[in-house]
C-alpha cells in the first residue's frame, strides 16, 4: 500500500471489541475490529442490520464505550474519555447526520442549522450568518425560517447535513442518512453529501445497509457478526484531482 | 453557552407549554401570595406597635416606678394606692429625680404625677385620668394636638389641661348615669371653648352628695380612713388648652389622658389637702403624709438606645422597678417572632406544594423532551449547559410566580387593610404591612425553592443517555 505524504489518518481503531450480555449467553456486537480512515475520506460501513455497523459508528463518535480496543481520532484516546470531555470532543471536531434527522421541532431552519455554534457560545449574529451560509450550500436558501414540520423530508435532511457542517468538523458521522427518505431524495442527499465532502474535504464515516448509496464512498466496509469481512476501494471517477489510493 | 441563550431556550421551551408553564406558576404564585400576606400580618402588628412605642416615648424611655408592698398597684393603674406602710418602700422624690439625672447615660429624668379627678360640666359628670408633667416632659410625648392648642403653661396659677380626644366619652350625665357608651350620643361639650369644673377630692364629693357612685369604688378604696370627711370640696375651674388630635372613635396612647403641668397640680393638691394625706400620696402609720411629695412615676430618657437596659438595670440596683418600651419591644419582638414563624410556615406549606408542582412539571418535560436532549448533547451542548437549562427553567418558574405572587399579596394586603380600617378599635395603622425586604426575600424564596424543585430533573436530563435519543424513534 502506498501512500502520499499529506495523507494522514483521522481514525484509528484496533481490535475493538464489545460485549453485551442478554441473560446468560454473550453477544458480540463487535469482534476484534481494526482499521483506519483517512483524512478527506469518504468511508461507508455496510452491513445488514445486527451487524454491528451501528455501534461501530455509536463508539466512534464516543457514544458507547467499548468493551476492549482503542479508538484513536485525530490523536486523541476516545474510549478514554469521560462523558463530558467526550461532549466537549463531539462539538469541537465532530458533526452528525441522524437518520430521523432530528431536528428540534420548535425551531425554524437557520435556528437549528446555528445550534451547534450555540452550544459553542458563539454570538448570535455570527451564528445566523454561518447559519445562512450554510443552508444556501445545500440549496435550502428559500427554506431558512420554515419550521420541520413545513419541509419535506428530503429538505428536513438537508437541513441535518447542513447543521452537521456548520461547525466545521473535522469529521461527519452519518447514521443512515438516507433510512427514511425514498429513493429519488436519497439520491438527491448521498450527492449533496458527496460534494460538499470532496469540495470541502472532510471525512465521512456513514453508515449504511444499502450496497447501491455505499457506490458514493471512496471505501466501503462490509461488516457481517461484528467482523469486517471486506474492504472496498471504489475509484474516483468525477475528480482526478484528489489523489487515488490503492489496496 | 451563553447565559443569554440558555435563558433564551430556557424561556422558550416554557413558552411551547404554556398552559402547564402558566399552571405551575399559578401554584408558585398562591404559594408566594400566602407566604408574604401571612407574614404582613405579623409584621402589621409589629408595626402597629412600635407606632405606639414612638408615641409614647419612643425606645430610650424608661419608667421608673417606687416599689410597692405586694399586690399593690403600680403608678400606671388608675388611681395610685397609697395605703402600704412598709418602711422599706421606695418612692419617687424629688431627691430621687436628681439623684437619676446625675446617672450615667440619662439625658433627662422627670416626674410624673398621676391623679383621677372628677370633671363637672353642666349635667354631666365625668372622671378624668390626670397626669401632672413637667413642660420638657410632655413635649417629649409628641402629643398631637388640634389646631389652635398648645401645651399647658407652667407658669401658670390655674391648671390648664390638654384633653384626650377620647376623654369625652368618659362624661355621662349625672342624673340618669348613662353616658357615650349606652346613648351613643356624645355629651354636649366642648373641651376647646367650655371651662370644667374640676374635684380633687372625690371622696369629699362623693359623700356630700351622699350619694355613692357606681363603678368608682376602686379610686375611692385607699381612703377609707378621710371619710369622715363631710364638707363640700373645692371645685376647681379650669379649662382646656389644647385637645389631642383626632376623632372620639380614633385611638392613640394618649386618646384617654387628660395632661396638666405638675408643679401647678402639685401646688393645686398641696393647697387642697393642707394639712390631711393627698390621696394617692402614701402615709406613716399614723395617717400622717410622707415627709416628701411623691410622684407617681419618673420618666427617664436614656442618650442612646444600646444604654436603657444597662441604665435600668442600675436603677433597678437602687431598689426601683423599672419599665422600658425596649424591654416590652423585646418580649413583644419574641412573640411576633412566634407568630410570624407561625403564619409563614402556613404559607410555607403552600410553596412547598407548588414546588412538587415544579418537580413534576420538569419531569414531564423531560420526559417529552428525551430526544431533543439526546440530539443536543450528541451534537455538542455539555452537560453543565443541560443541567443549567433545566435549572433556569424551573428558576424562571419560581420567579414569575414570585413576581406575580409579590404582586397579588400588595393587592390583597390592600384590600385587607381596607376592609380593616373601616372598623379598627384598638389597631392603629395598618394590619397587613409587606416592606420592601418582604417582597424582595419572598421573591428570592420562590425562586430557589424552584431551583431547588428543578435541581433533580435537571440532573436527570443531564444524565440522559444520548444513545436513547437516536437509537429510538
Amino acid at each position: 500500500m502506498e501512500r502520499e505524504e499529506n495523507v494522514k489518518t483521522i481514525i484509528t481503531v484496533s481490535n475493538l471489541y464489545k460485549l453485551y450480555r442478554v441473560g446468560d449467553s454473550c453477544v458480540r456486537a463487535l469482534d476484534g475490529v481494526s482499521f483506519e480512515i483517512r483524512e478527506g475520506e469518504f468511508c461507508a460501513i455496510v452491513g445488514t442490520s445486527g451487524s454491528g455497523k451501528s455501534t461501530l459508528l455509536n463508539m466512534l463518535a464516543g457514544l458507547e464505550k467499548p468493551t476492549k480496543g482503542e479508538i484513536i481520532i485525530n490523536g486523541c484516546h476516545i474510549e478514554k474519555l469521560k462523558e463530558d470531555e467526550l461532549v466537549r470532543f463531539r462539538r469541537e471536531n465532530v458533526g452528525f447526520i441522524f437518520q430521523s434527522f432530528h431536528l428540534i421541532g420548535t425551531m425554524n431552519a437557520v435556528e437549528n442549522v446555528a445550534l451547534p455554534l450555540n452550544f459553542r457560545g458563539e454570538a448570535r449574529k455570527v451564528r445566523k450568518a454561518k447559519a445562512e451560509r450554510m443552508l444556501d450550500l445545500v440549496n435550502l436558501s428559500k427554506h431558512k425560517k420554515h419550521m420541520p414540520n413545513q419541509m419535506s423530508g428530503g429538505q428536513q435532511q438537508r437541513v441535518g447535513v447542513a447543521r452537521a457542517l456548520v461547525t466545521d468538523p473535522k469529521i461527519i458521522f452519518a447514521d443512515e442518512p438516507t433510512g427514511n427518505l425514498d429513493s429519488h431524495t436519497s439520491e438527491e442527499v448521498m450527492g449533496l453529501m458527496q460534494k460538499v465532502v470532496r469540495e470541502q474535504g472532510r471525512t465521512l464515516v456513514m453508515v449504511t445497509h444499502d450496497d447501491h448509496l455505499a457506490e458514493y464512498a471512496d471505501r466501503v466496509f462490509h461488516i457481517i457478526d461484528g467482523k469486517i469481512v471486506k474492504i472496498e476501494e471504489n475509484l474516483r471517477r468525477e475528480r482526478e484531482d484528489i489523489k487515488d489510493e490503492t489496496d | 453557552m451563553r447565559w443569554i441563550d440558555l435563558l433564551r431556550m430556557s424561556i422558550s421551551s416554557l413558552r411551547r407549554r404554556k398552559l402547564r408553564t402558566f399552571l405551575t406558576v399559578l401554584g408558585v404564585v398562591i404559594g408566594t401570595a400566602s407566604i408574604v400576606v401571612m407574614i404582613s400580618l405579623g409584621l402589621g402588628l409589629q408595626q402597629s406597635m412600635y407606632e405606639e412605642v414612638e408615641q409614647s416615648g419612643g425606645t430610650t424611655s424608661l419608667t421608673v416606678t417606687g416599689k410597692m408592698g405586694d399586690g399593690m398597684y403600680t403608678s400606671y393603674s388608675y388611681g395610685m394606692d397609697g395605703t402600704s406602710e412598709e418602711p422599706s418602700q421606695k418612692y419617687v422624690t424629688d431627691d430621687l429625680i436628681e439623684e437619676l439625672r446625675g446617672l450615667e447615660h440619662v439625658k433627662s429624668a422627670n416626674p410624673v404625677l398621676n391623679v383621677s379627678a372628677l370633671a363637672l360640666k353642666g349635667r354631666y359628670i365625668g372622671y378624668l385620668d390626670l397626669y401632672g408633667m413637667t413642660p420638657e416632659e410632655l413635649k417629649l410625648r409628641n402629643i398631637e394636638l388640634e389646631p389652635g392648642g398648645r401645651l399647658p403653661d407652667p407658669d401658670s396659677a390655674e391648671l390648664e389641661l390638654v384633653v384626650g380626644n377620647g376623654v369625652i366619652t368618659n362624661f355621662y350625665e349625672e342624673s340618669t348615669g348613662r353616658g357615650y357608651w349606652e346613648t351613643g350620643e356624645l355629651p354636649d361639650i366642648d373641651f376647646k371653648t367650655d371651662q370644667l369644673f374640676l374635684i380633687l377630692d372625690q371622696d369629699a364629693y362623693y359623700s356630700s352628695q351622699n350619694s355613692p357612685s357606681v363603678g368608682l369604688e376602686e379610686n375611692t378604696g385607699g381612703e377609707t380612713g378621710t371619710v369622715t370627711q363631710t364638707k363640700a370640696p373645692k371645685k376647681h375651674v379650669v379649662h382646656a388648652c389644647g385637645v389631642v388630635a383626632g376623632g372620639v372613635d380614633s385611638y392613640n396612647s394618649n386618646s384617654y389622658s387628660v395632661f396638666c403641668d405638675i408643679n401647678v397640680l402639685k401646688s393645686t393638691l398641696q393647697k387642697e389637702f393642707r394639712g390631711r394625706a393627698i390621696p394617692g400620696q402614701p402615709t406613716t402609720k399614723s395617717g400622717k403624709p410622707y415627709r416628701q411629695f411623691v410622684y407617681s412615676s419618673a420618666s427617664v430618657q436614656a442618650d442612646d438606645m444600646d444604654h436603657v437596659e444597662e441604665l435600668a438595670d442600675t436603677i433597678r440596683s437602687m431598689g426601683y422597678d423599672v419599665s422600658t418600651n425596649i424591654e416590652y419591644i423585646n418580649s413583644m419582638k419574641k412573640q411576633f417572632a412566634m407568630v410570624q414563624g407561625v403564619l409563614g410556615g402556613i404559607g410555607a406549606v403552600s410553596l412547598f406544594v407548588a414546588a412538587i408542582g415544579i418537580t413534576n412539571t420538569m419531569m414531564m418535560s423531560i420526559y417529552e423532551r428525551t430526544k431533543e436532549i439526546g440530539v443536543m448533547k450528541v451534537i455538542g451542548c455539555s452537560l453543565k449547559n443541560i443541567r443549567q437549562m433545566f435549572l433556569l427553567e424551573a428558576a424562571f418558574i419560581g420567579f414569575m410566580g414570585g413576581v406575580v405572587g409579590n404582586i397579588l399579596s400588595f393587592i390583597m394586603s390592600a384590600a385587607v387593610n381596607f376592609v380593616v380600617s373601616g372598623e379598627s378599635m384598638g389597631v392603629s395603622g395598618k394590619l397587613s404591612y409587606i416592606p420592601p425586604w418582604l417582597a424582595l426575600a419572598a421573591l428570592g424564596f420562590a425562586v430557589l425553592v424552584g431551583m431547588a424543585a428543578g435541581y433533580f430533573p435537571a440532573l436527570r436530563a443531564m444524565r440522559l443517555s444520548p444513545l436513547a435519543a437516536i437509537r429510538n424513534e
